[in-house]
């Protein structure tokens, strides 16, 4: 990891060892080697001059940082694992409170915040600044909005669809918010601001005071574009913006499935995906905010669970869908005028699903403005063919799981779980039933698109390239990929085994009863999953296996009623030869009984007789395996012996793959063998 | 704010086989497996790596002996994951999740790799715990410590390494294909569409599953010895068996050693 220390407005860093091997970056707000130009538009001149030390240290903190990140490159592609990702960044800061920055609770919350936020090492040393004329830049507009004392809270403003439905809803439930926005680009702030405008159009009750903080390079270019900080930038200016004002809340408005922006392909681990407004990013804000302004600031989030279509609808609701085509969501901010979206990145390639899924495409198609339509163009080899490919391959992923299978996926679902207000398991529903809303708009927009294309596709007008004939024309079966490698997996291992060993069978076989009978299913209709523990508690491995019968719905609970089965009872013989009855008998004699655990029981062997052949007297007059199986029903107490040979196991391992039941199968040979009698 | 940083696989020699592989419909997904881990084999035999692994294995092996222990929730907090009476089970993987996000993001250099060993944990004892109680929901302490009772003795350990590894070699795997995987699909490649490579993907993990069975040939005999002889297992341990065990796995994909 390369290590940078990072000395600010010409702080001079502390001896250390390792700082001997760092390379050095100069971030200063002043001369000499001035390079950072901080500014603040649209503020009044009252609230400048009073601006709190400490707002004034965050507000450069921040500005440190984000400078820092975009100066250091994070690697190339030829860095397949990403071994040049992180880096290692010793800050060496100059702030007018040293005291409170030292504080280890600050310090620790923090690093913990831009480590989860960058992924990056941060180390900071807080110097005394020394007095200097303060170098805030300050852009007085001649027609600045007045500052308005009725405001209750601060708004993250992007520019985006999601922060234009924010405003909207919070005006509609009579709110009065502050906007603030991180220009990045000059291109993005006249956008900012046009939309802003038109906001005030169309709610002329409020005013929606804008806020813009700019940190603008001086003499350099930004070597690293990830720009992973900038939503630390963006909260800091809008708590220091509510601390100023004398409010305690601060509205981040972005959808659900961006703010939890789980992985979509394989390639994507740790902050591949950003974070910007991940719960945990907004909790650990908070807590260094109020720690350091010493008040109790509310961070809210109202889109947390809604998906971007959601967000269209609030915005059609209020009649103002218009306004979408003003605002921005491309992750490349330098667009030409007459395509404002790239329409491959993430973001455009959300903002399009929603806007056909909710409609708003059909109806404003003139001016969406995206310079490659995903669905119909011949998107080139690499990054443009892959990220519309994820967003549907991560759809179809997603409608595969349950909650379970989603949890084991998608094990970042866990992070910030507890920063969450609420019960654990209720939030991890909310946050999987988000993403199942967010896979089945995808769905239903590329069945749509499929549907509108149709005739071009076979004709083959469309090019190869277009999403419509990437995906093509087959539905893939939505089978639960963790059932079907499982399934796959045993068909194989039983397919694999020789025959002659005893053991390695049985372990077999009860793998795969253990998961077509206990596992993936209703508690009211599943067997009690074999307790390993209690056998070797006692000194040996059993050979059969005995699955407790708590089931109070589908076959097992007939087998209950039936035949007294308190307990299911299998073997398994691994038999070059078919069965024959004595094994039949051995196993009935031995496990089943009125008294014990019932009378029911399987029978699994390599080979088990042909059912055709069971009538028919077998040679020397020795009865099969089958009529064996038929006396032992017919005599008293009637005992119910099934016998599967390694085709039936396979066909009920399909059977579970298919989302059909299992027990269809045994349920058919109980038939069959009474229907003989 | 969103945004996904995604890459292909850069045109060097060991990363253009695999594209090669990738390229021929008649190369089954095993061969292409083989050949990424060949390509990864310097990044997986890294120190970062050994201990990313090496230390998911020990939480396992500690968490697994906390159940054994009279007292569960102690033993656990000896693990610095505060639990009280309750911790469900999302609880519980979360607090799990951010020690382990904790101990891993100090490791140097840090890789995907270090990543994806912790997801590979966070995934095995979802399953672990979900498996036992048939869904992660509703499932208390005394749930999770029966789950992971089945799994001290040292056959059971060595499934839930089994589990472990095959997370991990499936996950490495897509980490690498998946930055490959849509230049090879559509009309005329060896990808006709969705359905043809779900199917190469499960054929992977397929794969992974039964390739880390090798782990099972021996993880449970070290458990059991390591307990039988110290009584405990320790980090350093770990590390030894770790290094013996993605030593297996590479000799089983029959690849190189050396360069």
């Amino acid at each position: 990891m390369r290590d940078i220390i990072v000395r600010c407005d010409h702080a001079v860093p502390p001896l250390r060892s390792r700082d001997s091997q760092a390379n050095v970056l100069e971030i200063n707000q002043y001369a000499p080697n001035w390079n950072l130009r901080l500014g603040i538009a649209n503020v009044s001149h009252k609230l400048l001059a009073d601006l709190n030390t400490l707002a004034r240290d965050l507000l450069d903190i921040a500005a440190f940082v984000y400078y820092a990140d975009q100066s250091v490159a994070r690697g190339t592609e030829k860095d397949v694992f990403n071994e040049d990702w992180a880096r290692h960044f010793n800050f060496v800061i100059p702030v007018r409170n040293q005291q409170v920055w030292q504080r280890k609770a600050v310090v620790s919350n923090l690093i913990e915040l831009l480590t989860y936020l960058t992924e990056d090492d941060y180390c900071f040393t807080f110097v005394e600044r020394q007095a200097r004329p303060e170098q805030l830049t300050l852009k007085e507009f001649s027609k600045a909005l007045p500052f308005h004392p009725d405001a209750d809270c601060v708004m993250l403003f992007s520019g985006g669809m999601d922060s234009l439905a924010g405003a909207i809803d919070l005006y509609v439930s009579n709110r009065k918010p502050v906007l603030t926005s991180h220009q990045s680009r000059s291109v993005l702030a006249s956008l900012q601001r046009n939309l802003a405008a038109e906001i005030r159009k169309g709610c002329p009750n409020w005013s929606f005071p804008h806020l813009e903080v700019t940190i603008n390079r001086r003499g350099s270019i930004a070597t690293e574009n990830t720009q992973r900080s900038r939503s630390f930038v963006f909260l800091a200016f809008g708590s220091l913006v509510a601390h100023e004002i004398g409010l305690n809340e601060v509205v981040v408005c972005e959808n659900g499935v961006t703010t939890f922006n789980l992985p979509r392909l394989g390639q994507t681990t740790g902050t591949l995906a950003s974070r910007s407004t991940h719960p945990l990013v907004i909790d650990l804000f908070r807590k260094l905010a109020s720690e350091v302004f010493n008040v109790d600031l509310k961070i809210t989030t109202p889109f947390l669970w809604k998906t971007r279509a959601e967000i269209i609808e609030i915005l059609k609701t209020n009649s103002v869908s218009h306004l979408i085509r003003l605002s921005s969501s491309c992750n490349h901010s330098r667009r030409p005028k007459i395509y404002p979206h790239c329409g491959v990145c993430s973001q455009c390639i959300d903002r399009r699903f929603a806007e056909v899924y909710t409609g708003i495409e059909a109806s404003e198609k003139e001016v969406m403005g995206y310079e490659k339509d995903i669905f119909t163009d011949d998107l080139n080899d690499g990054l443009e063919k892959m990220q519309p490919f994820s967003a549907v391959q991560f759809a179809l992923d997603l409608r595969r799981r349950d909650i379970d299978s989603f949890c084991e996926a998608y094990p970042q679902v866990y992070d910030g779980v507890e920063s969450l207000p609420g019960h654990s398991e209720e939030i991890l529903e909310l946050i999987y039933n988000l993403h199942q809303r967010y896979a089945s708009e995808i769905i239903t927009v590329m069945s749509k698109k499929d549907g509108d294309y149709w005739e071009k596709r076979v004709s083959g007008e469309l090019p190869n390239g277009s999403l419509l004939m990437l995906v093509g024309a087959s539905s893939p079966r939505l089978i639960d990929r963790r059932i079907a490698v499982r399934v796959n997996e045993i068909i194989d291992r039983v397919h694999n085994c020789p025959v002659g060993d005893s053991k390695p069978y049985e372990d077999i076989i009860k793998e795969a009863l253990t998961f077509l009978f206990c596992e993936n299913l209703p508690p009211a209709g599943a067997l009690k999953t074999p307790d390993s523990q209690a056998e070797s508690d006692r000194g040996y491995e059993r050979r059969d296996l005995v699955f407790e019968n708590r089931a109070t719905e589908g076959f097992w609970a007939d087998a209950k009623r039936d035949y007294d089965a308190l307990g299911i009872i299998a073997d398994a013989k691994n038999y070059k030869d078919e069965i024959d009855s004595a094994v039949v008998l051995d196993f009935s004699a031995k496990y089943l009984n009125e008294l014990g655990l019932g009378r029911f029981g399987i029978l699994v062997a390599r080979q088990v007789p042909d059912e055709t052949r069971s009538t028919v007297s077998m040679k020397n007059r020795v009865p099969s395996a089958i009529e064996a199986q038929k006396n032992e029903w017919i005599k008293a107490p009637h005992k119910m012996i099934i016998l599967l040979d390694d085709r039936d196991i396979e066909e009920m391992l399909n059977k579970k793959m298919a989302d059909e039941d299992p027990t269809d199968l045994i349920r058919d040979r109980v038939f069959i063998l009474k229907s003989r009698i | 704010m969103g945004h996904i940083r995604l890459g292909v696989l850069p045109r060097t020699h060991k990363w253009r086989a695999v594209i090669g592989l990738l390229d021929d419909a008649q190369v089954p997904a095993a061969q292409v497996a083989t050949q990424v881990m060949e390509g990864s084999k310097e990044v997986l035999a890294s120190e970062s790596a050994q201990s990313s692994v090496s230390y998911c294995i020990w939480l396992l092996t500690q968490l697994t002996q906390a159940a054994q222990s009279d007292n569960f929730q102690s033993a656990l907090n000896e693990l610095y994951l505060q639990v009280g009476d309750q911790t469900n089970a999302s609880d519980f993987l979360a607090l799990v999740s951010r020690t382990a996000t904790w101990h891993l993001s100090r490791l140097e250099p840090k890789t995907a790799f270090n990543n994806i060993a912790g997801l590979a944990l966070r995934e095995t004892l979802t399953h672990t715990i979900g498996t036992y109680a048939n869904t992660l929901f509703g499932s208390g302490l005394s749930d999770i410590r029966s789950a992971l009772k089945r799994y001290s003795t040292s056959k059971q350990f060595s499934n839930l390494l089994h589990v472990y590894f095959a997370s991990l070699l499936r996950r490495t795997l897509r980490f690498v294909i998946d930055h490959e995987i849509t230049d090879h699909l559509g009309p005329g490649r060896r990808f006709q569409d969705v359905q043809s490579l779900q199917e190469f993907e499960n054929a992977l993990d397929v794969f992974s599953n039964q390739t880390s069975r090798i782990v099972d040939t021996f993880s449970g005999g070290w458990y059991s010895k390591q307990l039988w002889q110290q009584g405990s297992i320790s980090q350093e341990d770990t590390v030894r068996f770790v290094s013996v065990a993605l030593k297996k796995l590479r000799a089983d994909l029959d690849i190189s050693e050396d360069e």
